[in-house]
């Protein structure tokens, strides 16, 4: 195992409002060589959860509860100046805007080098050639590397944040929604990108996207969080052939493929709820189908299925 | 041309834009005129009553262009546009003025196309303001009915909310009860749901699909997402720099793509049936300048299948099946 989330929890401060409970008592583990799928909609706390791994918090953002182990050490109790030995050299992310965080008047290839002798401490021509193959990997033509940010497309662009990313050989990589502005022959591109890289190097690749599509095609395990709750983890084929919450059911519902023919989508009623304040029942109640009595004033726990799959759904608890 | 539908509504013709780009210093120095960007490149298509046509295809493709050009945000370089029977092309302002209500748009990011200040009322009842002479009950009335037909339930609620107040997808909502509260005959969608979460997307474009039943509404659905395009669109057309390069019925194109560039694009979708693996085509994608002033076809640098005509004349979009048209010669014969 890599990567352990246990139990975490975290809120956002808002000024002279009840803080936000962006994430509630997450747990999650992720082997070494896996492609782990997580997905949501906005807001269920995806992106938090990512920025917590990493520990770059926006300074709002506070984790009330757990840890982050890592290498058998708690990520969350390290000194920032550990935080900062770890962070991109053993845990590195694509962040969703990262085709705009280039600085506009530096070359990019300087930019990667930069990052390369400020971990390792390369002198300046080797941290070149590495930040050049670096680009040449993602497919980007040699004779471009030394581009400035404005010379490449928005694609070219995301490759090169890709490749930053995956400079030093993290042993986890975090991609959140790396594809999302980007058309589907680029997109499938990256992603055919990012899965030859975690199978050569057996690192492990945790995959943030609210398309369950995406996901679903290149990750081993999927996890859904709805309202900063884990709500459904198995392996892919289980959770879409046999989608054990209501909740990951209906987002597979309510995607338009072209390969299923006509049938009309399927919406979800409602919004997620309000994460300053406090439910007794499950989460996903008001919003659920399935939901019965029992919904509105029991919580669900994570229920562990006979195939392994884990869900937050009282329907499947096991009969006493 | 492509396809008659029946009871058209718009008709594009022949049109082109072509953007001036200002060159290099040396270059005007030289007296080197610099070569414009041809955005869209001869491109016809209609659209009929209660029909929405995809538009496909990559990021400058030329969708969004063609788009601005059908409602005239855009003036083309060439070519015409007929509303019903009118080209709107040679309408001057003020005449333009009073068709534009008959065709309208709807952005891609509803964060930016609302005014932040401007109320829902106030941002639905504009556009009746501006074009009809209305009582005020009337068209309170109005927008209530319309904030009612795009699931803004119940109305009251929402009339005096700014943007801010509102998630995405209601923001879309109230962009969508602007757009069609004159009823209008056509209307673009420009990546409606591209910014919005699957569930949130899910309901828009149902919405979409009720309302034109309902108004009989012309949609040219601008998307690069091929499922959605395939679960809106009647017919979906894909473009490729500036061309349509094939259209026809969503169950055909999707089901046996004839343009190399369409297959390319149906490859890859991903496939969320983990037991069917797709099969993936290759792609290149960088355009360079050479190939900009290529002659033949556009296509030819990236297909799997060129040939020595290629590189000489270029396609034209051909019947190839019943209704379903593509620009390829693997279809045509080449001219001799």
């Amino acid at each position: 195992m890599t990567l352990e989330v246990r139990d975490l929890s975290l809120e956002y401060a808002r000024p002279g409002l009840d803080p936000v409970r962006a994430l509630n008592r997450v747990r999650l583990t992720v082997a070494g060589d896996e492609i782990l799928g997580l997905v949501g909609e906005s807001g269920c706390g995806k992106s938090s959860l990512a920025y917590s791994i990493l520990r770059v918090l926006p300074l709002n953002g506070r984790i009330t509860e757990g840890q982050i182990i890592f290498e058998n050490r708690d990520l969350l109790s390290l000194s920032d100046h550990r935080m900062r030995n770890i962070r991109w050299a053993r845990i590195a992310m694509v962040f969703q805007s990262s085709m705009n965080s280039f600085s506009p008047v530096h070359r990019i290839v300087d930019q990667l080098a930069a990052v390369h002798s400020v971990h390792l401490g390369s002198d300046k021509r080797e941290a070149r050639r590495v930040a050049e193959r670096a680009l040449v990997r993602v497919g980007i033509p040699p004779d471009r590397v030394r581009c400035y940010p404005h010379e490449f497309s928005g694609g070219m662009r995301q490759r090169a944040a890709i490749a930053l990313a995956m400079l030093l050989d993290p042993q986890v990589l975090i991609a959140d929604e790396p594809t999302t502005a980007l058309d589907v022959v680029v997109q499938d591109q990256i992603l055919k990108m990012i899965e030859s890289w975690q199978r050569e190097n057996r690192s492990t690749v945790i995959f943030v996207s609210h398309d369950v599509t995406v996901v679903a095609e290149m990750c081993h395990r999927i996890a859904v969080m709805y309202a900063g709750e884990l709500v459904e983890l198995a392996d892919t084929d289980l959770v879409v052939t046999h989608p054990m919450h209501p909740y990951t059911d209906a987002l597979l519902k309510c995607l338009p493929r072209v390969r299923r023919g006509a049938e009309r989508l399927v919406t979800l009623p409602g919004i997620p709820p309000d994460l300053s304040q406090r439910y007794d029942g499950c989460l996903f109640q008001p919003r659920c189908p399935l939901a019965f009595g029992e919904c509105a004033t029991t919580k669900p726990d994570l229920y562990e299925l006979p195939r392994g799959q884990l869900t937050r759904c009282l329907l499947r608890r096991a009969q006493p | 041309m492509n396809g008659k539908p029946e009871n058209q509504i718009i008709r594009v013709v022949g049109v082109r834009k072509h953007f001036a780009t200002s060159g290099s210093l040396l270059g005007s120095i030289f007296g080197r005129r610099s070569k414009p960007i041809k955005a869209v490149d001869g491109v016809d298509l209609e659209i009929g009553r209660a029909e929405v046509v995809s538009l496909v295809g990559e990021s400058g493709s030329g969708k969004t262009t063609l788009g601005e050009i059908a409602t005239m945000l855009l003036p083309p370089s060439q070519g015409k546009i007929f509303l019903r029977d009118v080209d709107i092309t040679r309408l001057k302002s003020r005449k333009l003025r009073r068709v534009r209500r008959h065709f309208q748009i709807i952005f891609q990011d509803p964060f930016e196309s609302l005014n932040p200040r401007m109320t829902v009322y106030r941002t639905v009842a504009e556009p009746v303001w501006v074009n009809e002479k209305l009582p005020r009950s009337e068209v309170y009335s109005r927008v209530i009915t319309m904030l009612n037909d795009v699931g803004l339930t119940p109305p009251e609620i929402y009339l005096y909310r700014l943007p801010a107040e509102l998630s995405g997808g209601q923001r879309q909502r109230v962009a969508i009860a602007r757009a069609l509260i004159l009823k209008p005959d056509f209307v673009v969608a420009d990546e409606p749901v591209s910014m919005l979460d699957v569930s949130v997307a899910a309901g828009i474009l149902n919405l979409m699909l009720d309302l034109r039943a309902k108004l009989g509404t012309a949609f040219l659905f601008i998307t690069h997402d091929l499922n959605v395009a395939g679960y809106v669109g009647d017919r979906i057309a894909t473009m490729y720099r500036g061309l349509i390069v094939e259209i026809g019925y969503s169950v055909d194109v999707i089901s046996t793509p004839l343009h190399p560039y369409t297959q390319l694009l149906i490859s890859a979708i991903p496939v969320v049936n983990t037991t069917a693996k797709r099969a993936r085509l290759e792609a290149t994608i960088q355009v360079t300048e050479k190939e900009q002033e290529a002659t033949g076809c556009k296509y030819q640098f990236r297909c799997p299948w060129v040939m020595d005509v290629c590189k000489k004349s270029e396609p034209v979009l051909t019947e190839v099946r019943t209704g379903h048209f593509a620009s390829c010669f693997k279809y045509t014969p080449p001219p001799n």
